[in-house]
């Protein structure tokens, strides 16, 4: 550790620091190993962050803990010493949306924004069948890696219910239009799929079909919301099946 | 951005942007900067029983609790909000007291047969 920041080789709580992943609100994350070999994530929470939000940094521990998901990051441990305070979290494979779009530029297919659309509608219906909504799905928290998505940064997610601190259930709607604004970025990206009208909101810029336009748009709150994410996964598979083919 | 938007209305994205907003890389590389100063030690008060390991170590006191429960950490005494997988002043894994219903997936007190949320049996 030089001048307070964390570098590769110190050690935090027996893992071993490889390299930093990148930082947030929240603090910073840094990829680490554990004593076996096997990759971690350690995620370390700002000082400041921690007093401000006292009484609801618990949250995405405790979510977490309750979730088993391939797209969903495992809460492997907690480490709290003169370092700091850290989760352990499982690594989940790729790079973020917002990695591939702007820093590498990636131009997405139609198919490839399909399957990411899918899976991640599979991983928000299991969200909301477990009573969490996310609140922050965002290109930067979306991974990506040869078709397998992950879905990261559980900190604003929070139960659905009356209790403090819970969310009521009509928040699904919230992961909703974040989901649809998600799917608008890899839109963006994909060659043709725009007409060029920059003044023009997405609704009458994208090359859309009437029901690929009113699913994004129901998504994004506009009009009736889906009353649930099942619903929601099933009318994007049917109105965006020919980009299958 | 919870320390920046208050309101998780003001977390919906615009409804009405084009390629402006989506060509661009927006406002992500704006936040997220970690300051120097943070010194690392965090702080759990502790509900009667010293830390013993970690005699400086605090978590910030819960306000409220995730399921409305407790349990208490073996190892350091500290309370940990039911259904944690590891104690949150500790670390200490809290093994099988961490438990959730099957049902609705809301954490549940490990003692219950029941789920005080949906009603469901709490399988072993």
């Amino acid at each position: 550790m030089i001048g307070g920041r964390f570098g590769v080789g110190d050690r935090i709580g027996g893992y071993v620091v490889s390299s930093r992943l990148g930082s947030g609100r929240y603090g910073v994350c840094f990829l680490a190993e554990d004593p076996s070999g096997r990759q971690v994530v350690l995620k370390r929470f700002r000082r400041r962050m921690l007093k401000r939000n006292a009484g609801r940094n618990h949250y995405e521990a405790v979510i977490l803990s309750g979730l088993s998901h391939p797209a969903v990051p495992q809460l492997l441990g907690v480490v709290n010493d003169r370092t700091g305070y850290w989760f352990v979290l499982e690594l989940q494979p790729g790079r973020s949306l917002k990695s591939w779009l702007f820093d590498r530029h990636r131009e997405f297919t139609r198919r490839e924004i399909v399957g990411i659309g899918v899976r991640l509608f599979d991983v928000v219906t299991y969200l909301h069948g477990r009573n969490v909504v996310h609140g922050d799905i965002s290109i930067a928290n979306v991974l990506y890696d040869d078709g397998m998505v992950s879905l990261i940064d559980f900190g604003l997610a929070r139960y659905i219910g009356s209790r403090v601190g819970e969310v009521p259930a009509d928040e699904i709607g919230l992961d909703h239009a974040r989901l649809a604004d998600v799917l608008l970025y890899l839109m963006y990206s994909c060659a043709g799929l725009s007409r060029g009208n920059r003044r023009a909101a997405w609704y009458d810029d994208l090359w859309l079909t009437a029901s690929q336009r009113d699913c994004v748009k129901r998504l994004m709150g506009f009009g009736t919301p889906y009353a649930d994410t099942a619903s929601a996964a099933e009318d994007f598979r049917r109105a965006f099946a020919d980009w299958l083919r | 951005m919870s320390g920046f938007f208050s309101s998780s209305r003001r977390r919906y994205p615009n409804r009405y942007q084009g390629s402006r907003h989506y060509r661009r890389k927006g406002l992500f590389g704006m936040f997220g900067s970690v300051s120097s100063s943070d010194r690392g030690y965090v702080t759990y008060p502790q509900q009667g029983y010293p830390t013993q390991q970690y005699p400086h170590q605090t978590y910030p006191q819960q306000t409220h609790t995730v399921g409305g429960a407790q349990l208490t950490c073996a190892k350091c005494g500290s309370h940990v909000p039911n259904g944690s997988k590891f104690c949150l002043s500790c670390g200490n894994p809290m093994g099988a007291q961490s438990v959730f219903c099957p049902n609705c997936g809301r954490p549940a007190d490990p003692a219950a047969r029941f789920c005080m949320e949906c009603g469901a049996p709490i399988q072993r």
